[in-house]
């Protein structure tokens, strides 16, 4: 017998799961857009990331609406709180996504500058790293969604390899200036979209465990 | 929860047949206490009659011997009775016929005793000439023995103790107790070591279920008894043995679906109505990427990462309708999606989604798109080239020095339609054509052929041929016309893709395991890494602009990868940007 909240958090979960596909599309689209110089899939990017703000709306309601009608306690409290940081989370990837996409548009069918940093990888890892968080909430895995907190290192890594590549580059090829700029802005974006996936994975910890990861992590900090 | 059973039972079982044979074994006692009691009492009785009587004619006698009547007067009565009470060591009463005591060996004064007429024996006398009872004495606090005898005038009376028929009684009460007593212990062990012996194998196969119902299914009942319960075991036993065959089978049923599923190459998956992942295979889990969580029991938008697949399952879910469509998941491969209702008397139980993996269908149809545009470019191109030479020409017939550099122009264009459509033509004849016979050729010589027609052209582009071939005293089994293809066409590419000034190597060698390679090195422009893959295709070309100006027709490397195939050779290619390597293989 599945009760009325149950039922409610199913709901929610499913919205959220489905903002989570269509955040990952975004990055993959937008990556593929700038990879193909495709105009049209930019255009699809930037459309569809209203459709994702309508949707983080609704979730928010959803949540608002579950904690004062169904007052639910402890892990199931937890969760929707979760999930209202979460969405906010999602929200921002695809904005973020979206601003790929214009680049995408802005780069205007210019030769794309090879590096040896590779972005399609950074954001496979990046896409990897939701994936990876909302696999770690579905099966209560802490040590998993810890994990994705030691990988945004990796993709913060590449993103400072990335600008110092396509900065020498620049000194040596001045022509190349707008496409290795807009480079760079999509490899930060990436490393953001890293960064919001950290998020989601703390508050997966949070979720699971009740313990607010970044407090932690601030006290060891203190104790240096 | 089973061992209470047990105790139970057993208690249940000894208790009901103890409690019936105490109770039979007590009745019985009391039964055989109480006729012994009437045994020994009635002995008693009369060894005690037998005296009394006896005694009671002792009394008649002397009296008739001493006075000569049975009736003296009382007083004399009262002086002879203690004698009388002496003699025979009894009480001795005399009672009138009214009751009234005359005479009593052991009172003085017979005058303040009760009267005596409704005693038993008394009034028993009066009635049938003698009588007797027994009654307890509160005074001598023992039993005592009346008899008395009717006369004309009184009744004679005697009275004795009988303190041994109560001790006699008290005896047998005490041995009836201890050997009824005795006989219940010993009941009692009997009953238990039967009901033990019933419940042994009774507990045995309860045991046994419990065991087999907790599925230890290798348990079995291993000692018969004789009784019932051993049928009763020996079909349970019967019952196991079937059970575990069915159980086998159904198990190896069970296990051929599941490998069947396992080993089919299509990522399959059934959602029941709850939305959760029932069924699932390893191709699903590659296609949906996950490999680190079990996804079975999962809700499906939990685990697959799609937007465009979860909205379409959640749609045939809730209509029960199928749908089919492709889509890009997140492995980055593109999957023919089938989603197909479950449904069971008419209700919808669930979806099955079988996921096809149509990437390399969809590839090799992108390069079928990519031929039918290249050909028909390819050879659009010189028509269009010839059509403007010609037109030119028309308008400026008088310049005859004009004229003839566009002639050659245009003979040279349709020279190169020519040799496109002769690669065509060659092309569908290695491709459709099965008869190509097999002889003896002699590679060394078929290079040397080669390179001597393409000396020239490598001339004139100031290539330089270099060829280190080694002796092939034998020749290998193949067919001339297809190798001669291959060589050709792979020294003309090395040629044509070449810088001025550049080199062509040709080298030969074979090694142990009986495989001859031919190396063809050139110094050119190389082949970027994304192209590698694509050069066998039908009409592609890395650089457009370039290569139509070095002169190939597109076609060549499509013709050597197909004679190679029919020869059972071998191409690999290299490629850095110092120039490219073939290698042909050609195994002995």
């Amino acid at each position: 017998m599945i009760t009325h909240l149950e039922h409610e958090i199913e709901n929610i979960k499913r919205k959220v799961f489905t903002m989570t596909d269509a955040a990952i599309e975004a990055i993959n689209d937008s990556i593929d857009a700038l990879m193909t110089l495709d105009d049209k899939l930019a255009a699809k990017v930037i459309q569809g990331d209203t459709r994702i703000d309508k949707l983080e709306i609704q979730i928010d309601d959803d949540c608002v609406r579950t904690l004062v009608t169904q007052q639910p306690a402890a892990s199931d409290l937890r969760l929707i709180l979760s999930f209202l940081k979460i969405n906010t989370d999602l929200e921002r990837i695809a904005d973020i996504a979206a601003n790929i996409a214009k680049e995408a548009i802005r780069l205007e069918g210019r030769p794309r500058v090879t590096t040896t940093g590779d972005i399609p990888a950074m954001a496979a890892t990046c896409v990897n790293m939701i994936k990876t968080a909302f696999e770690a909430m579905t099966t209560r895995d802490v040590s998993m969604a810890a994990e994705i907190i030691s990988v945004d290192r990796e993709v913060d890594e590449l993103n400072i390899q990335l600008y110092r590549e396509l900065f020498a580059m620049m000194g040596d090829n001045p022509q190349i200036m707008p496409q290795a700029l807009g480079l760079i802005m999509v490899a930060k974006s990436l490393e953001r979209i890293g960064d919001h996936a950290k998020n989601i994975a703390e508050r997966v910890i949070y979720y699971i465990e009740g313990v607010d990861i970044r407090k932690e992590n601030k006290d060891h900090s203190d104790n240096k | 929860m089973d061992l209470t059973n047990k105790t139970v039972f057993r208690y249940s079982i000894s208790l009901r047949i103890i409690t019936a044979f105490s109770i039979l074994i007590i009745f019985f006692t009391v039964f055989i206490l109480f006729v012994f009691n009437g045994l020994v009492k009635e002995a008693h009785i009369k060894v005690a009659l037998d005296e009394m009587r006896d005694k009671t004619h002792f009394v008649e006698n002397y009296l008739i011997a001493k006075y000569n009547t049975l009736d003296p007067d009382k007083k004399l009565l009262l002086e002879e009775i203690k004698q009388m009470a002496g003699i025979t060591g009894l009480r001795v009463s005399f009672i009138a016929k009214d009751g009234k005591v005359i005479a009593d060996s052991d009172v003085n004064t017979p005058q303040s005793m009760d009267n005596h007429k409704y005693r038993v024996e008394v009034m028993q006398a009066e009635k049938e000439g003698s009588g007797h009872s027994m009654r307890y004495s509160h005074t001598l606090e023992t039993d005592m023995f009346y008899y008395a005898q009717n006369y004309d005038n009184y009744i004679l009376r005697m009275a004795k103790p009988l303190p041994e028929m109560r001790a006699s009684l008290i005896r047998i009460r005490q041995i009836m107790i201890y050997l009824g007593a005795i006989i219940l212990l010993l009941s009692i062990i009997i009953v238990l070591f039967i009901v033990a012996s019933i419940t042994r194998p009774i507990n045995e196969t309860i045991n046994f279920a419990s065991q087999f119902a907790s599925g230890d299914y290798t348990k079995r009942i291993s000692n018969y008894s004789n009784s019932e319960i051993g049928m009763i075991q020996r079909s349970l036993n019967n019952m196991a043995d079937q059970l575990v065959e069915k159980i086998n089978s159904l198990v190896f049923e069970q296990n051929k679906l599941n490998i069947t599923i396992e080993s089919i190459a299509d990522g399959i998956t059934v959602i029941n109505k709850e939305k959760k992942i029932v069924i699932v295979n390893k191709a699903f889990y590659k296609c949906i990427d996950v490999t680190r969580i079990k996804v079975s029991g999962l809700l499906f938008f939990e685990v697959i990462r799609n937007r465009t697949l979860n909205l379409r399952i959640e749609q045939s879910l809730a209509q029960a309708k199928p749908s089919h469509f492709e889509e890009e998941l997140i492995n980055g491969r593109t999957y023919d999606v089938s989603i197909n209702p479950i449904s069971e008397e008419r209700t919808l139980q669930g979806v099955l989604v079988v996921l096809r993996d149509v990437t390399e269908k969809k590839k090799i149809e992108k390069i079928k798109t990519d031929l039918v545009s290249n050909m028909s470019h390819e050879l659009k191109t010189p028509v269009t080239i010839i059509k403007g030479y010609l037109e030119t020409i028309a308008l400026n017939l008088n310049n005859t020095e004009q004229c003839s550099g566009y002639i050659r122009k245009a003979i040279e264009n349709a020279d190169r339609q020519t040799s496109i459509i002769n690669d065509i033509i060659k092309l569908n004849m290695i491709e459709t054509s099965n008869d190509f016979a097999n002889e003896k050729i002699i590679i060394d010589d078929l290079i040397e052929g080669c390179v001597n027609i393409l000396g020239q052209k490598a001339q004139l582009r100031d290539i330089q041929l270099n060829k280190k071939l080694e002796a092939m005293g034998e020749g290998v089994v193949g067919n001339k016309f297809l190798a001669e293809e291959i060589f050709f066409n792979l020294i003309d590419n090395a040629i044509n893709y070449n810088l001025p000034g550049g080199e062509v190597n040709i080298e030969s060698s074979i090694s142990n395991n009986n495989q001859l390679t031919v190396k063809i090195n050139d110094t050119g422009i190389g082949i970027p890494k994304e192209s590698i893959d694509r050069i066998f295709e039908r009409f592609y070309r890395v650089d457009k602009g370039r290569s139509r100006e070095s002169g190939g027709t597109g076609l060549g490397l499509s013709i050597v990868k197909h004679a190679a195939t029919l020869l059972g050779w071998k191409i690999t290619v290299r490629s850095d940007s110092k120039g490219s390597s073939f290698r042909v293989i050609i195994y002995l």
